[in-house]
C-alpha cells in the first residue's frame, strides 16, 4: 500500500485539477451567457444583416439651366473603360499563364516540377494570353479610333506615375517604421508591399456611348470567360464601368464686339472677335467625382440614428458639387440613389427604391449676356488696360503720370439686375481662370503659407502680393466690398429728404469746403496741392448730383448722423443675405464712425463703409422701385426663400423723382456723360445716336473710392430704360478696380454694357439689329 | 509464471514482481472509465451532427472514422499499459523523428504538403497525418513513465525545471511547424503532471506567476513593441474584441468576429440546422467543420447545445481524473491525468477562442471538429484512460513511490 499521506495528497491534487476545470468552464459559460442572452439578439441581427445585400442604383445629377433654358451643365450617364495596373506591367498574363499551366498539368504533377520547367511552362503559354489581351485593345482600336501610340504613351504614363507614387509612400512608411523600431531593425524588416495603385483599375477612356461600349464589353467577357476555365473566379484585366459624366455647355463662346463706340484710341476696324471660356465658370462652380470626408460628414448616408438617407453620400465615386452653384445645389442636384435589398437565403427581394434624379437649378443670368461681358472684360479689348484718359493730361497737355504702366491690365466687376423682378442678369469679374495661367513658380508663390512666406525675398512677397491680387478665382461682383464713393450720392439726397433733414429743393452751397468741428473736408474741385480752388457755389440737388458735389452731401450726412446713415446703408441693402445660391458672397459692412469726419465722409461712401458691385445695383434698382423692395434672384428655380427686409420709412416719391433726374443729368452732361482725351478732346461716354431703334435712357453715376497709397476704384453704376421709355427697367453698375477715376475707367465698359444689352435684346428688338449673336463652341455636349 | 509453486530462493522484491506478472491482464469492469467512453462517444456523435450541418460530406467522412477510432482505442485498452513502458522510448524516438522529416526542407511538398505555410502533414494517400498528434500522445506516456517515481526529485528546482527542458525538444519542433495551438498544450499538461505526480506547489505557483507576467509583457507591456506588426495587431485585436469593439471584424479579427457573432446568434434555444447552415454561409465563417466547430454547436442548439459539450467534456474530465484517481500504480495515474488534462485544454482552448476570450490559434475540438487522423488519435488516448482504468488495481509498494522501479 503506498503511504496513506501519499494517496491523500495525491487525490487533493486530482481534486484540485478538477476544481480548475469546473472553474475554467465556468468562466468560459458566463462569457457564453453573455454572448447569447445579453447579445445574442443583437449578434443575431449583425448575422442576419449579412443575408441581406443591398445594391444601389446611381442617379442623375439635375441640370444647370439659364434663364432661357439653356442648359449650362448636365450629367450624362455613359461607360469607362479601365486597365487593371498589373496587365499593364504584364504581371496579369502571366498570372494567368501559370494558372493555365498548373490546371494543364496538374496540381500534383505541378508541385513536382521544378522550377526551371514551371518557368518553361509559363513561358509556353504567355503569348497565348498576350494575344488574347490583343484582342481587346484591337477592339478598343476599332470602337473609340484610340490610337496605339498614343495608347501606348498613356500606359507608360501611368506606369510611370504610379512607379512615382509608390516611392513616395514606400519612403513615408520606411519613415513611420524607422520612428517606431529604429533605423537599423526597420531597414531589415521592412518590405515594399504593392500599393493601392499597384492593384487598382486606371481609367483609360471616359464617356463612352452604349455603342462603343458594349462591343468591347464582349470582348472583355472572352478574355474573362478564358481565365474563368483556369480556376479565376474574379481577375478581371479590363472593365466596363457605369461612369457619369458632368458635361458643361455653353461655357465656351466667341463673341462679336463692335469696336467703333470704344474710345478713340481703342477702336478697331469693325468687329473684334473675342473667345471666352468659362463663361459662367465660377458661378455655376464645380464637380468632383470622389467623396471626401467632409462630405459624408456634411451629408451622410447614415444618420446618426443608424437611419438610410438616399441623398447623402457614402465613401467612394460619386459626383460632389464642390463649388458655386454646384455646391450651393448639391442636395437638390445631386437626387437620391436607388436600393435593392435581397435576400440572399431566399433569393427574395425585400425592398426595391428606384433612383430619382436630382431636380434640375434654373438661374437668372443670360449665359449670353454674361458672355458678352466677359468679352467686354478681357484685356484683349484694352477697356481693361491702364490708359492715359484714366490720370488724364495737365493744362500744358503733358500726360499726368500713373504709378502703373500704360497698358497694365486692370482688374474690375460688372453686375446687371433686372428691376421689376431682382434677377441678376450678369455678373462678370475679371480675370476670370479662364484669363490667367499661373507658371509653377507662381503657383508656388501662391501657395506659400507660414514660415515659407518669411523665407521670401521682398522680389518674391510683392510678385505673391500681385499675384493673389489678381485673384481669378474671385467673382468680385459678390466677393469683393468696395467704398460706394459718389454713387451713393443720389440715394443719399432722398436719404436726407426722407428724414426731413433736407428739403425737397433745398440749396446748399459749396465753397469748395466744409467747415467742421477740427475738419476741414473739400469738394473735389478743391485741390490746394495742385493749386485748384475750384467750388461749385450753391447748388440745388439736381445739380448737386450733377456735379457730384462733396460739399452738398458732407451736409445731407451731417444733419442726418451716424444712426441714421446706418439705417439707410442697412435699407440700401448693405447687411442683406447674400443671394441664395451664390457661393462666398460677403455682406457689405458699415462700422459706424462717431468722428465729426468719418460722418461726413458717410455722406459721399467714404470711410469704414464698402460694398459689393451687386449691392450698388441693388440699391440702384430699389432706387428705380420708388424704395420698394424686390429680393434679388440668382434663381428662377428653385425660388429664393429670402424675405423682405423690413421697411421702417418710405422713401420720399419726390426725393427719388429729384435723385432720378439728377442721375439722368449726370449722364446727358454730367460728371457720367464724357471723358476727356488727349489735348483735353472731349468724348462723350454714352453715345448711342447710332443704336437701331434710339438711344436707351440711362441714369448714371461715377464714383472714385480713395484707396491708400494706390490708385482710387473706378465705378460706374446706374439704370437703362429702351429708347423712348422713362421707367428704368435694368439696372447696372461696373467697378474697375485701381481704375483712378470713375468715369474714365468705368464709363467706356458700362456704355459697351449698355450696348451688349441692346444686341441681347434687352433694350428692344429693334436695338439687336446689326449685331451678331454669341457663338459657341464645343456646343456639342449640351443635352 | 511457472516459478510460482516451485520451491526456490526467494526474495520479497521477487515475489512482488510475480504478484504484478499474475495481476496482469486482470480487468476490472466496474471502473469510471466507461463514462470516459461514454462522454468521448457522445461528443463524437455531437460533432458529427454538427458537421453535417453544413458539410454532410465530411459528416460521412467522419461517421466512417468513428467506429476506426473507437476500433483503435480498443485496440489501446486490451494490451496492460504498464507492458508499453518498455516501448515509449522507441515510440519517443519515433515521434521524435516523424517531427524533424516535416521539417526538412528536401522533403518533396507531395509527401510533407505545406498549408497556409505551415509543414505540418504528412501526405498517407487515404488520409493526411499530423506527427504533432502522435508527438501528443508519446510525450503524455514518456512524461508519465519518466515522472511515476520521481517525486523526491521533481521536488528540487533542479529536476522540476529538466522537466521542462525534455519537454522543450518536441515542443519547440512542434513551435517551428509552426503550430502554436499545439505546442502550446505542452506546458500546462505538464504543469497538471508535475501537481499530480508530487512536484512542489512552491515551484509550480512560482512558475505560474512567472508565465503569468510574460503574459501580461507580451500583451500589454515592453515585450509588445518587439513582436512583429501583425503579432501586435492580433492582439490588440482580441483585446478590442474582448470590450465588444469591433473594429478589427473584416481585418485580422474577421474570424474571431464571426464565429462570436454566429454562436451569439443562436440565443439559448438554437436556431436549427437549416437557419445555422444559412447564417454560416453567408456570414462566411471559416473552417466551420473544423476549428469553428464550436459556433456551429452554439448557433444550431444555442446556449443548450454548448453547455451540452462543456458538460461532457466535464463528465469526461471528472472520469478520467476518477481512473487516475482510483489507480494504484504512479504510471497510470500520470497517464490519465496527462490525457485528460490535454484534451481538456484542448477545448478550453477551443472553445475559448471561439467564443472571443483567447486568440484565434488553429486548435481543433478533439471529438468534435472533423479530421480523421486527429479523430483516431484523440480515440487512441480514451484507449489509453480505458486501459489504465480497466486494469484491475494492485498494490502499490513502498520502493514504487520512494525510488521508482526502474
Amino acid at each position: 500500500m503506498p503511504p496513506a499521506a501519499v494517496t491523500t495528497t495525491f487525490r487533493r491534487r486530482i481534486a484540485l485539477l478538477g476544481v480548475l476545470a469546473v472553474l475554467s468552464t465556468g468562466l468560459l459559460g458566463a462569457r457564453l451567457i453573455r454572448l447569447t442572452v445579453d447579445r445574442g439578439e443583437a449578434l443575431r441581427a449583425k448575422a442576419e444583416a449579412r443575408l441581406v445585400r443591398t445594391s444601389t442604383q446611381p442617379t442623375l445629377r439635375g441640370s444647370i439651366l439659364d434663364r432661357h433654358g439653356r442648359v449650362l451643365a448636365a450629367e450624362h450617364s455613359s461607360w469607362e473603360f479601365a486597365v487593371d495596373f498589373e496587365l499593364i506591367t504584364g504581371a496579369w498574363q502571366r498570372r494567368q499563364a501559370l494558372r493555365q499551366a498548373r490546371s494543364e498539368t496538374g496540381r500534383r504533377a505541378w508541385s513536382q516540377l521544378g522550377l526551371g520547367a514551371r518557368e518553361a511552362a509559363i513561358l509556353e503559354r504567355l503569348d497565348e494570353w498576350n494575344t488574347r489581351v490583343e484582342a481587346v485593345w484591337l477592339e478598343a482600336e476599332r470602337q473609340t479610333g484610340l490610337d496605339r501610340a498614343e495608347l501606348d504613351d498613356d500606359l507608360d504614363a501611368i506606369k510611370r506615375g504610379v512607379g512615382r507614387l509608390a516611392v513616395r509612400v514606400w519612403d513615408q512608411q520606411l519613415s513611420r517604421l524607422i520612428q517606431s523600431r529604429g533605423d537599423d531593425d526597420a531597414h531589415e524588416s521592412f518590405r515594399q508591399g504593392p500599393i493601392a495603385e499597384q492593384r487598382a483599375m486606371h481609367v483609360l477612356i471616359r464617356g463612352l456611348s452604349d455603342t462603343e461600349a458594349f462591343p468591347m464589353r464582349k470582348a472583355i467577357h472572352d478574355l474573362h470567360a478564358a481565365t474563368e476555365v483556369f480556376g479565376a473566379s474574379s481577375d478581371p484585366g479590363f472593365e466596363i464601368r457605369d461612369s457619369h459624366v458632368r458635361e458643361r455647355a455653353f461655357d465656351h463662346a466667341i463673341v462679336h464686339i463692335d469696336t467703333s463706340k470704344f474710345p478713340v484710341d481703342l477702336r478697331r476696324n469693325g468687329t473684334v472677335a473675342v473667345e471666352v471660356d468659362g463663361v459662367a465658370k465660377t458661378l455655376i462652380g464645380s464637380t468632383r467625382p470622389t467623396v471626401q470626408a467632409e462630405d459624408v460628414e456634411r451629408r451622410p448616408y447614415r444618420t446618426p440614428s443608424g437611419e438610410r438617407d438616399l441623398s447623402g453620400y457614402r465613401p467612394g465615386r460619386d459626383s460632389v458639387g464642390s463649388s458655386g452653384v454646384e455646391y450651393a445645389f448639391d442636395e437638390r442636384l445631386h437626387g437620391t440613389i436607388g436600393l435593392l435589398e435581397r435576400d440572399l437565403a431566399s433569393g427574395t427581394t425585400l425592398l426595391a427604391i428606384e433612383p430619382e434624379p436630382g431636380r434640375d437649378v434654373v438661374l437668372a443670368l443670360d449665359v449670353a449676356l454674361q458672355a458678352r461681358l466677359r468679352a467686354l472684360l478681357s484685356p484683349e479689348l484694352g477697356l481693361l488696360r491702364v490708359q492715359q484718359w484714366h490720370y488724364g493730361w495737365t493744362k500744358d497737355g503733358m500726360p499726368r503720370p500713373s504709378p502703373v504702366a500704360m497698358g497694365t491690365p486692370l482688374r474690375g466687376a460688372a453686375v446687371v439686375v433686372d428691376i421689376e423682378t431682382g434677377a441678376t442678369l450678369a455678373m462678370v469679374s475679371s480675370p476670370s481662370p479662364g484669363d490667367v495661367e499661373f507658371s509653377p513658380v507662381e503657383r508656388a508663390l501662391i501657395n506659400a503659407r507660414g514660415e515659407a512666406i518669411q523665407a521670401l525675398s521682398d522680389e518674391e512677397q510683392t510678385q505673391r502680393r500681385a499675384l493673389l491680387a489678381l485673384a481669378p478665382y474671385t467673382n468680385r461682383v459678390v466677393e469683393t466690398a468696395y467704398a460706394p464713393a459718389s454713387i451713393v450720392k443720389p440715394l443719399m439726397y432722398v436719404a436726407g429728404v426722407s428724414d426731413g433733414v433736407v428739403a425737397i429743393d433745398e440749396a446748399i452751397e459749396c465753397r469748395g469746403w466744409y467747415r467742421c468741428e477740427r475738419c476741414k473736408p473739400r469738394c473735389w474741385t478743391w485741390r490746394p496741392e495742385k493749386k485748384l480752388f475750384g467750388y461749385h457755389g450753391a447748388l440745388l440737388p439736381v445739380d448737386a448730383i450733377r456735379e457730384s458735389c462733396n460739399v452738398y452731401f458732407y451736409t445731407v450726412a451731417d444733419r442726418l448722423g451716424v444712426d441714421r446713415l446706418e439705417e439707410w446703408y442697412q435699407r440700401w441693402g448693405i447687411g442683406d443675405p447674400i443671394m441664395e445660391g451664390v457661393a462666398r458672397g460677403v455682406r457689405g459692412t458699415f462700422i459706424p464712425n462717431k468722428t465729426a469726419i468719418g460722418r461726413l465722409i458717410f455722406g459721399i461712401g467714404q470711410g469704414s463703409v464698402a460694398w459689393t458691385p451687386l449691392h450698388a445695383a441693388i440699391a440702384y434698382a430699389r432706387l428705380a422701385r420708388g424704395g420698394n423692395y424686390v429680393a434679388p434672384k440668382f434663381l428662377v428655380d428653385p425660388a429664393p426663400t429670402s424675405s423682405p427686409t423690413a421697411e421702417a420709412r418710405t422713401w420720399n416719391a419726390r426725393a427719388v423723382e429729384g435723385a432720378l433726374q439728377g442721375m439722368r443729368e449726370s449722364a446727358q452732361r454730367g460728371t457720367a456723360s464724357s471723358i476727356r482725351l488727349a489735348h483735353r478732346v472731349k468724348e462723350p461716354i454714352l453715345d448711342f445716336d447710332s443704336l437701331p431703334g434710339g438711344a436707351p435712357t440711362i441714369w448714371a453715376k461715377t464714383g472714385t473710392a480713395q484707396v491708400e497709397g494706390q490708385p482710387s476704384h473706378g465705378w460706374y453704376a446706374g439704370l437703362v430704360a429702351p429708347s423712348g421709355s422713362s421707367t428704368p427697367q435694368y439696372a447696372f453698375a461696373v467697378v474697375i478696380e485701381h481704375g483712378h477715376s470713375g468715369a474714365p475707367s468705368a464709363g467706356p465698359v458700362a456704355a459697351q454694357l449698355i450696348r451688349q444689352l441692346a444686341a441681347e435684346g434687352y433694350l428692344g428688338r429693334e436695338a439687336t439689329a446689326g449685331s451678331t449673336p454669341v457663338e459657341w463652341v464645343a456646343e456639342v455636349g449640351s443635352p | 509464471m511457472s516459478s510460482v509453486g516451485t520451491r526456490s530462493t526467494f526474495t520479497a522484491r521477487g515475489l512482488h514482481a510475480q504478484a504484478r506478472l499474475l495481476q496482469l491482464g486482470r480487468m476490472r469492469w466496474s471502473s469510471p472509465a466507461w463514462v470516459v467512453l461514454a462522454a468521448a462517444v457522445a461528443l463524437s456523435i455531437l460533432g458529427d451532427k454538427a458537421i453535417a450541418t453544413t458539410e454532410p460530406g465530411i459528416a460521412a467522412r467522419q461517421a466512417m472514422f468513428l467506429p476506426i477510432a473507437i476500433v483503435a482505442a480498443l485496440l489501446v485498452a486490451l494490451p496492460d499499459y504498464r507492458n508499453a513502458r518498455r516501448f515509449v522510448p522507441v515510440m519517443a524516438v519515433l515521434s521524435l523523428g516523424l517531427l524533424v522529416f516535416v521539417l526538412l526542407p528536401f522533403v518533396p511538398s507531395w509527401i510533407v504538403r505545406p498549408y497556409n505555410g505551415a509543414r505540418r502533414w504528412i501526405n498517407f494517400v487515404v488520409m493526411d497525418f499530423q506527427p504533432s498528434e502522435l508527438a501528443k500522445v508519446v510525450w503524455v506516456l514518456a512524461m508519465a513513465l519518466w515522472l511515476r517515481g520521481g517525486g523526491a526529485t521533481l521536488r528540487t528546482w533542479r529536476g522540476f525545471l529538466f522537466a521542462f527542458v525534455v519537454t522543450a525538444v518536441p515542443m519547440g519542433l512542434i513551435l517551428v511547424e509552426p503550430d502554436l495551438g499545439t505546442a502550446l498544450l505542452f506546458i500546462p499538461t505538464l504543469l497538471a503532471m508535475l501537481l499530480v505526480a508530487g512536484a512542489r506547489i512552491l515551484h509550480l505557483a512560482s512558475f505560474v506567476g512567472v508565465g503569468l507576467i510574460l503574459v501580461w509583457a507580451v500583451a500589454f507591456g515592453p515585450v509588445k513593441s518587439y513582436l512583429k506588426p501583425h503579432q501586435q495587431a492580433r492582439i490588440d485585436a482580441l483585446i478590442y474584441q474582448l470590450q465588444g469593439d469591433d473594429r478589427f471584424q473584416d481585418d485580422i479579427g474577421f474570424q474571431g468576429d464571426r464565429a462570436m457573432t454566429i454562436v451569439g446568434s443562436g440565443g439559448v434555444d438554437g436556431l436549427g440546422a437549416a437557419r445555422t447552415k444559412t447564417l454560416i454561409r453567408f456570414n462566411a465563417l471559416p473552417e466551420e467543420h473544423n476549428d469553428m466547430i464550436f459556433a456551429v454547436i452554439a448557433c444550431r442548439w444555442g446556449a443548450y447545445g454548448a453547455a451540452a459539450v462543456w458538460g461532457l467534456y466535464l463528465l469526461f474530465a471528472a472520469g478520467g481524473l476518477a481512473v487516475a484517481a482510483l489507480s494504484r500504480d504512479a504510471f497510470g495515474r500520470l497517464l490519465a491525468v496527462g490525457v485528460v488534462v490535454m484534451l481538456f485544454l484542448q477545448m478550453l482552448i477551443n472553445t475559448g477562442m471561439t467564443i472571443g476570450v483567447l486568440p484565434i490559434t488553429g486548435m481543433t475540438l478533439p471529438f468534435v471538429s472533423s479530421g480523421g487522423s486527429s479523430l483516431v488519435m484523440t480515440w487512441v488516448m480514451v484507449g489509453l484512460i480505458l486501459n489504465v482504468g480497466l486494469r484491475r488495481p494492485r498494490r502499490m509498494e513502498r520502493w514504487e513511490t520512494a525510488s521508482g522501479d526502474r
